[in-house]
């Protein structure tokens, strides 16, 4: 009698488990990578403070040589959704950052504030780096702000919070939409954008809705007030002047695509970046368009002044994942690049007009902090923040 | 890639959102519609890949006795016995290929890239993150009532669409819907092994969509869920309820409807399990053929049953080597009509 003999596994059980193998790699395949944030960098008596991948708050100093000196870092204790189903609960990864954040507090007592997208918000205290938080329930992706001894700050829920500067909540403002904008605070009146298609004006220390204005898409770039007037563009393709004290439509801009950054004022001129790689230049009482500059990418980091010339930085595009950065003349209208990067520029610029530098934090993947001349786009250094 | 983006991701993306805006801006009954409207446009094609493979199974099913035949005659010839084999699927129009034959071929691949583009748009469409909104700029037409439709509402009954069901409504739902649809239209194997892949495969491609739809955005769930209830909806009208008239029965074979079993049964369909000798493995080449639950047919094989329902039964008792002597004109009922 012949032993047993061992049973192979068919083709039919190998059919099968490549099936469940190939039909798990599609739908993860298909599904998008989780959060990875895009923070922008902020700087304070000659110390730079940013946001990471990782969760994590960093601290440079001597940062305009060309080492800079790791001062100290803040982890922050809790973790966003992702992991292998990119939307997956179960399972989690560091908590991501973005928006810029934002220094206030009587002096010797300063704060930093940072908006985390667990929908916290953070306060660090510069001395002792002793930390507290406000939990506002939902994903924070603008930057906190603070004025008038107050900090403002909007959440993926659509609640428009203002809290004191220990963290203590003073009044909340529901909006239909998320809110993914930073708040601009004047005249006692806050504007904050929102996804639910509107501008509103609220008072500062009442909580109170002093008028809103209705674009036709979501409001996901930042206001900018400058001579009575909010400039503010939106997803519907178009950029919008609104009367500060009415909420009256002055003008609008067309352009090929979304605006999802804040403008700049410069000599009675608007300059704004849209996703369809323009760089707008309007006459800030009639919005005509006087000039516009064609970048390689999305533009989705706001231009800046620095000296007499103005950087603006292109994103991503489709087929092209490199970040560049471009130095303009606003007077004589010549454009030229400055620097190119390895990865899209998604974060907020910062300028120390003192030095003539711009800090540049790119990210693919990985974040890359970057220091650059704007005489002459040598680059200081580089730091990678996901460390 | 471009290619697949522009004729099949943008626009039903685009339809999507538009979808939510004319449905009072909920994004829920966005992609129910969206679905039911993909799978309808794709009704013919799923109907006649339906049909076909109803007609493929049925014709199987007929060839099967023979098919045993020839396996059991030729086991020493492979050659012999691949000739005989296709010599016998081409005379009972049968592609070996099974599902995979043209036209269901054909079918399926037109089928599969857009139930991806349908899933992708969903997801593109939620855009749950900042970096996920901001990719959706660029694949959006310029109408207005597109940009004015965004971002989708993500609240659908107790759903948030955006992220997982927090009550596990949405996974059960898909695994339940997927096992009926697949139990209503897998058609019993008289190969043991086939019939175990089958079997496996009915419970772990439900299981595994599940446990996928826990940590999936419910909107994907939902998808999952109306995608197999229109299936289950078109199914009935080819199969019926199918095999899901005895959803706990483990697959056993039935004969093809309307047909007449092969002559040899009729002539000498009285077998008993004492035919089988002691010590060898033809019962057990029965039993596994037909699946080990299925021991009950020994209780009845001994007697006479050529009728209605007890046909089926006594299909069951008959082993590989009485099929094939019955094909000669068998010993075993010589032998049994000298008892």
């Amino acid at each position: 009698m012949s032993p047993p003999k061992k049973r192979e596994p068919g083709i039919g059980r190998k059919l099968l488990i490549f099936l469940c193998l190939s039909s798990v790699l599609l739908i993860v395949a298909c599904t998008r990578a989780p959060t990875t944030g895009w923070s922008g960098p902020t700087m304070n008596d000659g110390v730079l403070y940013v946001g990471s991948i990782e969760g994590k708050v960093i601290a440079l100093s001597n940062v305009t040589g060309t080492s800079p000196v790791l001062k100290w870092e803040k982890e922050f204790e809790s973790k966003t959704s992702g992991g292998l189903f990119a939307c997956g609960a179960s399972l989690s990864t560091p908590m991501s950052t973005y928006g810029i954040p934002a220094i206030g507090g009587a002096p010797g007592e300063e704060k930093l504030y940072v908006g985390g997208y667990d929908g916290k918000v953070y306060a660090i205290r510069l001395d002792d780096r002793t930390m507290s938080d406000y939990d506002t329930g939902s994903a924070i992706v603008g930057s906190p702000i603070v004025a008038s001894g107050m900090v403002f700050v909007g959440n993926s829920d659509g609640e428009f919070y203002c809290l004191d500067l220990q963290l203590g909540k003073r009044w909340v403002f529901e909006t239909g939409g998320k809110i993914w904008s930073t708040a601009r605070v004047h005249d006692g009146t806050v504007y904050i954008g929102s996804a639910d298609h509107k501008l509103y004006a609220i008072d500062i220390e009442s909580g109170v809705e002093r008028w809103h204005f209705e674009a036709k898409g979501a409001i996901l770039s930042d206001p900018l007030v400058a001579n009575g007037t909010v400039y503010v563009g939106a997803c519907d393709d178009y950029f919008y002047a609104i009367d500060a004290a009415t909420g009256s439509e002055k003008w609008s801009f067309k352009a090929n695509n979304w605006f999802w950054t804040k403008a700049l004022f410069y000599h009675d001129e608007i300059w704004v970046g849209s996703l369809d790689h323009n760089l707008y230049v309007l006459d800030a009482n009639t919005g005509v368009k006087k000039w516009v500059f064609e970048t390689e990418g999305m533009v989705q980091s706001p231009p800046v002044l620095v000296g007499d010339k103005i950087i603006v930085a292109s994103g991503a595009d489709k087929g092209d994942q490199r970040g560049k950065l471009y130095k303009i003349d606003p007077v004589a209208r010549i454009a030229g690049e400055l620097k190119s990067f390895e990865a899209p520029v998604l974060a907020p610029l910062y300028a120390d007009t003192v030095n003539g530098i711009i800090f540049v934090h790119a990210q693919n993947g990985t974040h890359t902090l970057y220091a650059i001349k704007v005489d002459d786009g040598t680059q200081l250094w580089q730091r990678d923040t996901s460390d | 890639m471009e290619f697949f983006e522009i004729v099949l991701l943008k626009p039903t993306l685009n339809i999507l959102v538009v979808l939510s805006n004319v449905f009072f801006h909920d994004f829920g009954l966005a992609i129910i519609v969206l679905t039911i409207l993909v799978r309808g446009a794709m009704l013919p094609l799923t109907l006649k890949q339906l049909r076909s493979s109803k007609k493929m199974s049925d014709s199987m099913r007929e060839i099967q006795p023979r098919l045993q035949q020839i396996k059991k005659k030729f086991a020493k010839d492979p050659k012999k016995l691949q000739q005989e084999t296709m010599k016998l699927y081409k005379e009972a129009g049968v592609s070996p290929m099974g599902c995979l034959s043209s036209p269901m071929l054909i079918s399926m691949l037109i089928q599969i890239p857009i139930f991806i583009a349908v899933y992708r748009a969903i997801i593109q469409a939620l855009a749950v993150t900042p970096q996920d909104f901001l990719g959706l700029s660029q694949d959006l037409y310029s109408w207005s009532i597109v940009h004015e439709s965004l971002p989708v509402s993500g609240t659908f009954l107790w759903l948030n669409l955006g992220s997982p069901d927090p009550y596990l409504i949405i996974p059960i739902l898909v695994m339940v819907t997927m096992w009926i649809s697949q139990k209503m239209i897998t058609q019993p194997s008289l190969e043991p092994q086939q019939q175990s892949m089958q079997n496996m495969m009915q419970l772990m491609m439900p299981l595994m969509f599940g446990f996928i739809t826990f940590s999936l955005p419910a909107g994907l769930g939902l998808y999952f869920v109306v995608t197999s209830l229109f299936s289950i909806a078109t199914q009935y009208f080819v199969y019926g309820w199918g095999n899901l008239s005895n959803p706990f029965k483990r697959s056993a074979p039935q004969p093809a409807p309307a047909q007449k079993p092969p002559r040899s049964y009729r002539e000498e369909p009285d077998v008993s399990e004492e035919e089988v000798e002691p010590g060898s493995d033809k019962k057990e080449v029965a039993k596994s053929r037909y699946g080990g639950g299925f021991s009950r047919s020994s209780k009845t094989s001994g007697t006479k049953q050529r009728k209605g329902s007890k046909y089926e039964k006594h299909q069951a008792d008959i082993t590989v080597d009485q099929l094939s002597d019955r094909d000669k004109g068998g010993k075993h009922g010589k032998s049994r009509s000298k008892r």
